[in-house]
């Protein structure tokens, strides 16, 4: 073909048919393009369709589902009534009064004319009869005229007054048969009301357009230059249903958010979608927008329950989520499990450390045990948070030798002499221990109950359960007595144990042994060799990350930092000689899960093994996944006033110390409650503790509360002490704010002293008070109930002590409803719906009757003397 | 295997792909009609005595190719899409970080010269030169018509600079290199992680020179030996010249013509060869100076 087309002259060679392929193929082209961007590249058309078909059935069911349960009986009904209201403007009745309305304004009208016709007449004559006066020759036909007007007038006003009356009374029921159409209309649309509501829904979704429903934030991102970076999310073009009631339960994309409440608060028509789930928002196929398709795209989605890494980008700063317990979790489980100790954490870096200080420990305990612990901690105590080092016999040896000669220099002396535990009777220590609340944090004798309910992996304090053959029994009478003498920076609070007491305890734990042979080994403790090792060891191990040791003050943390840990990528992330899959999830979960499971023989690690629970390693992974450095506009993260500051200071102080474990102080906590089924013995439930006590009461009750227990204190048949946590007046103060912050309130200083009862409404009070047989549960000092009189879960509070511990305005709140502050208690409710049952006294006013017991209340406790009547 | 023609069939490398065909079908193409014409009398081009204008007869026809062209550009931008990778970030770059495909030759070069030598003195030395070809190329043969006897060294030097140089070190490049700049073969996987054993050394230190002294000063004796290597490589055109300097072509190229002819090409020439030692037998430089490297 192409030999023979050579031989034609380039002038007669014809190129039509190449112009007609290329041209076709063109228009082919632009055809694709138009397919392209009409349906084939735009899936999310589709997802539209598809989410107005079924929207239509679940609308059309909820029509069918509101008409089936229409009464159509009351329907019919409202529909007849409608047609004879209807039919009665067309009956005689309403046609006669109709027309004679018409006659009576007709005539109204004329009348009306007639009388100012007449008034004007009467005005002329006026005029012309002052004029004639004013001439001097008084004109009497024109007073005449006048008169006879006047008259006239009075006339047609008599006879208009009649008319308009009747006018007036036959529009009324005129009105009245319009007024009763009115009436079945609005009957019949009450009865469709909620079909009506859904063909409403339904007209608007069909009335919708197809198109894309973006959200743009355009300040929200910064690129890596730090310059303003919009934010375009489009999630909503697919998933459409997401605040339909509606799609409940409808197929993804079209399901509705499952936390409504949630939403709520971070609205995705202002927020999207992305700042939480992240994934590529300005894509609109599914691959792309979730990042499975993308593998370049930095933010997948984060699925199942490692959403929940986001909120760190804004709510960094709050140690409880209220929406995310399961990040509030993953926090907690990082702050006690101590990981801040060796890696640098934004947010956690001025915690305290999480193990005890052992400046002092050859005073504790004998370098045997010390040297089995330090090799194996999970061997002695399978709950402690101690990881293991994977120490060799001779590291562990050289670290117990470092440890025991360092602290055998310590200056510390036991607060009693050597001996003085003895004495105490086995089974009166248990006893106690099982009576007083160590429980709440600490396990013995296989005593695990608050242990399993708390449900983590590990305890907050040592088990005991072995430990007669661990510690020396006088420091364990020196330590229950006032351990802040053995360690002052310890958590473990004072129980006020008695000598008597605490003797027994000693006797008590000194028979919980350790029933495992261990096969003695001679250390070498002495050898400054050895002791330099150890001293070594301790440093580049990184110990003081979790304990006060002498000598290593001044070591940082021995790791990285983890601050923007979720960014790490996997080609970071080292597999040493595993078979674990290349991602980062696995990295981490194998990480934790073993920390030394990426070692090789070139790579040494160094991080001890925890030995965390599957559910703790995945929230853990999820909150490493959480620390990335990419923050939003400032104006996004949620800023911090006044009050959230005092609640996030004090919560902080509340979970150091451990409160939780035996208060319910916000949501969750109160696990020592599991060991006590009588509700009258737990020990109090506090969550609305700003708002119900004095400041001074608080205050003083935190720096001591001795008197708990007490003849005449608030409680005294709870046998769980408060203890002494001797907290300082700042930690104190930071506890105060948290529990006002939490109920709303501001520190304030107010005189309790000064407030003053109303004498009037003291003896009507009184007489309530008797009525209500407040003393029948109540004990009030003077008058405590007696044995058998009350059961034991009706035993309440101690009013004697209301004046001094209670704010006045909270008696009246509780009085009012006490199961709206606390739920399931078992005062009762005097005045149901705000209604008082006395209508006899004071008029039956609930509220005064309420302030009169409050005042009732006021005097109770109080010396005659002191009761000066309010002026 | 697997591996490279993964990497081949990537979307980012059809151009490459297509360059690499076109290039040899069009060598092959010139080629061919070259041996036929040398061994003819005279030239295919030449018979044809017949003219036509250029309006229409040809514009016609380049109006067709370009409505081809577009066709092609429209379907491949149906079929593939831009091959995006992720967002930029100057704290985390890409590994490997390749440079656009066709500057991929000089970025290879970078390897085997220090930045300033691959990177200014090699480009402009290529740009001037292809600016003087018509300056020294003062052979009339060729024009208008294909041939390979008569023109043979010039074809040669471009195919070998053209060709060799810069479109084969273009493949090596996109082909062949990996993450961290690493030479991978066709069957090796990218392994970020690969470790490759550093064992450079310089040219003067095979002859037990070493490049510097104890106090980590220049030795100048390496430096004298070096200069005294690339010395000698550049007076191997003048030895050239003298033994040839009776023939024609001598003659008529003149010394100046001459010198730029034969310092063009033995650059040319130098930069496989360090290739070479370097890839055969680590030398790093030839010549280490405080100012450059060689």
């Amino acid at each position: 073909m192409f030999k023979n087309r050579a031989q034609v002259p380039i002038e007669q060679r014809n190129y039509s048919t190449y112009y007609l392929v290329l041209s076709g193929l063109l228009f082919l082209g632009t055809m694709w393009a138009v397919v392209d961007e009409i349906s084939t590249r735009r899936p999310w058309k589709q997802y539209q369709k598809d989410f107005f078909k079924v929207a239509d059935t679940l609308i059309q069911q909820r029509i069918d589902q509101a008409a089936s349960e229409l009464d159509s009986a009351a329907l019919t009904e409202s529909r007849v009534q409608l047609k004879a209201t209807q039919d009665s403007l067309n009956g005689e009745p309403y046609k006669r009064t109709m027309k004679e309305f018409e006659e009576t304004a007709e005539k109204l009208i004329d009348e009306t004319r007639e009388f100012q016709f007449a008034k004007s007449r009467s005005d002329e004559a006026y005029y012309f009869y002052k004029k004639s006066v004013h001439e001097g020759k008084e004109d009497a036909g024109q007073k005449e005229t006048l008169q006879d007007n006047e008259a006239q007038m009075a006339k047609h006003q008599q006879v208009m007054k009649v008319l308009q009356a009747r006018k007036d009374s036959l529009l009324t029921i005129l009105t009245e048969y319009r007024l009763n159409i009115k009436k079945a209309q609005k009957a019949e649309a009450d009865l469709l009301a909620r079909v009506e509501k859904w063909q409403a829904k339904r007209e608007r979704f069909d009335a919708a357009p197809i198109q894309i429903r973006q959200v743009m934030m355009l300040d929200y991102d910064r690129n890596p230059f730090n310059d303003p970076k919009a934010r375009i999310d489009r999630c909503q073009t697919c998933h459409l249903g997401w605040k339909e009631e509606l799609m409940e339960d409808a197929p993804q994309p079209y399901k509705k958010h499952p936390l409504p409440e949630l939403i709520a608060v971070h609205n995705p028509e202002v927020y999207g979608c992305t700042p939480c789930h992240r994934g590529q928002g300005a894509a609109l196929t599914a691959g792309m927008a979730h990042g499975e398709a993308d593998h370049y795209w930095e933010n997948p989605l984060l699925k199942g329950k490692e959403v929940w890494a986001s909120c760190n980008e804004c709510h960094e700063s709050e140690s409880i989520l209220g929406y995310a317990p399961a990040f509030s979790n993953a926090k907690q489980l990082m702050i006690e499990s101590g990981c801040h100790g060796c890696h640098e954490i934004k947010g956690y870096t001025d915690l305290p450390k999480v193990g005890p200080q052992l400046a002092n420990i050859a005073f504790k305990t004998t370098p045997t045990w010390i040297y089995q612990w330090v090799k194996d901690p999970k061997a002695y105590n399978p709950h402690t948070r101690m990881p293991n080092f994977k120490f060799s016999d001779t590291e562990a040896e050289a670290v117990t030798a470092y440890l025991m000669d360092v602290s055998g220099k310590s200056s510390f002396a036991f607060a009693s002499e050597q001996g003085s535990y003895a004495g105490g009777s086995a089974q009166q220590g248990k006893e106690i221990f099982e009576r007083v609340g160590c429980q709440a944090c600490h396990v013995a004798g296989g005593m695990t109950k608050v242990r399993e309910t708390r449900g983590t992996s590990y305890d907050i304090a040592p088990e005991l359960s072995r430990v007669g053959s661990k510690v020396n029994p006088d420091w364990i009478f020196d330590w229950v007595r006032n351990p802040r003498h053995y360690n002052p920076t310890t958590k473990m609070p004072s129980l006020r144990l008695s000598d008597g007491e605490a003797k027994n305890v000693v006797a008590y734990l000194m028979t919980l042994k350790d029933e495992r042979s261990i096969s003695p080994k001679t250390l070498d403790l002495t050898s400054s060799t050895t002791i330099k090792k150890g001293e070594s060891l301790i440093r580049e191990y990184g110990c003081n990350g979790c304990h006060i040791i002498p000598g290593m003050e001044k070591e940082g943390r021995v790791s990285v930092s983890l601050s923007n840990f979720g960014r790490k990528k996997v080609e970071e992330m080292d597999f040493g000689d595993t078979r674990v899959p290349h991602t980062a999830h696995d990295w981490v979960f194998n990480k934790l899960k073993n920390s030394r499971v990426f070692a090789t023989d070139r790579i040494v690690q160094k991080m001890p093994v925890f030995a965390f629970t599957d559910d703790e390693l995945s929230s853990l992974r999820m909150f490493l996944f959480s620390q990335t450095k990419d923050a939003p506009d400032p104006k996004y993260i949620r800023a911090f006033d006044k009050r959230q500051q005092d609640i996030e200071e004090g919560r902080r102080v509340a979970i150091m110390y451990n409160c939780q474990q035996c208060h319910q102080l916000e949501k969750g906590g109160a696990y020592l409650t599991s060991i006590i089924e009588e509700p009258a013995y737990q020990p109090p439930i506090i969550t609305g503790e700003g708002k119900k006590v004095q400041e001074t009461w608080l205050h003083d009750f935190l720096k001591n509360p001795s008197y708990v227990g007490q003849p005449n204190s608030i409680r005294p048949w709870i046998p769980t002490r408060m203890p002494t946590f001797k907290f300082s007046e700042e930690e104190i103060s930071k506890l105060q704010k948290y529990f006002l912050g939490l109920s709303k309130q501001d520190l304030s200083l107010r005189d309790y002293k000064a407030w003053q009862p109303d004498p009037v409404l003291l003896p009507v009070g009184r007489q309530i008070f008797t009525d209500f047989q407040c003393l029948k549960c109540h004990p009030s000092g003077n008058a405590p109930p007696k044995a058998g009189e009350v059961s034991t879960s009706d035993l309440a509070p101690n009013l004697a002590l209301a004046h001094t511990r209670l704010k006045p305005e909270w008696i009246v709140e509780w009085i009012a409803d006490p199961g709206k502050i606390q739920e399931g208690t078992r005062m009762p409710t005097f005045f149901p719906d705000g209604q008082s049952p006395l209508p006899d006294v004071l008029n039956g006013d609930a509220k005064k009757q309420m302030e009169a017991i409050r005042d009732h209340l006021w005097i109770l406790g109080r010396s005659p003397s002191q009761t000066v009547a309010r002026k | 295997m697997e591996y490279l023609l993964k990497i081949v069939t990537k979307a980012d490398n059809v151009p490459i792909v297509l360059m690499l065909v076109l290039t040899v079908f069009y060598t092959w193409f010139a080629m061919s009609k070259a041996a036929k014409n040398d061994r003819q009398d005279i030239s295919d081009e030449a018979k044809q005595s017949d003219k036509v204008q250029v309006w229409p007869y040809l514009v016609k026809v380049e109006f067709l190719a370009s409505l081809l062209v577009m066709v092609i550009l429209t379907f491949w931008s149906f079929l593939l899409d831009a091959p995006l990778e992720e967002p930029a970030n100057p704290a985390l770059t890409p590994n490997p970080s390749k440079a656009p495909w066709y500057f991929l030759g000089l970025q290879e070069i970078l390897v085997y010269f220090d930045p300033w030598i691959a990177g200014v003195v090699i480009p402009t030395l290529i740009i001037l030169g292809l600016c003087v070809i018509p300056y020294i190329d003062i052979n009339p043969k060729g024009n208008g018509y294909y041939t390979f006897k008569e023109r043979k060294f010039s074809i040669l030097t471009f195919c070998f600079g053209f060709l060799l140089l810069w479109v084969s070190l273009i493949v090596l490049g996109t082909f062949f290199r990996g993450p961290g700049w690493n030479l991978f073969w066709p069957w090796e996987y990218w392994d970020t992680h690969r470790v490759v054993a550093l064992t450079n050394i310089d040219f003067t230190e095979l002859f037990g020179i070493p490049t510097r002294r104890v106090d980590d000063s220049l030795n100048p004796w390496a430096m004298m030996f070096g200069s005294l290597v690339i010395v000698g490589w550049y007076a191997t055109g003048v030895i050239f010249y003298l033994w040839k300097r009776n023939t024609d072509l001598l003659k008529k190229l003149g010394p100046i013509r001459y010198s730029i002819t034969a310092f063009l090409f033995l650059t040319m020439a130098a930069v496989p060869v360090k290739i070479l030692l370097r890839l055969t037998m680590n030398i790093k430089y030839i010549v280490v100076t405080p100012f450059f490297n060689i």
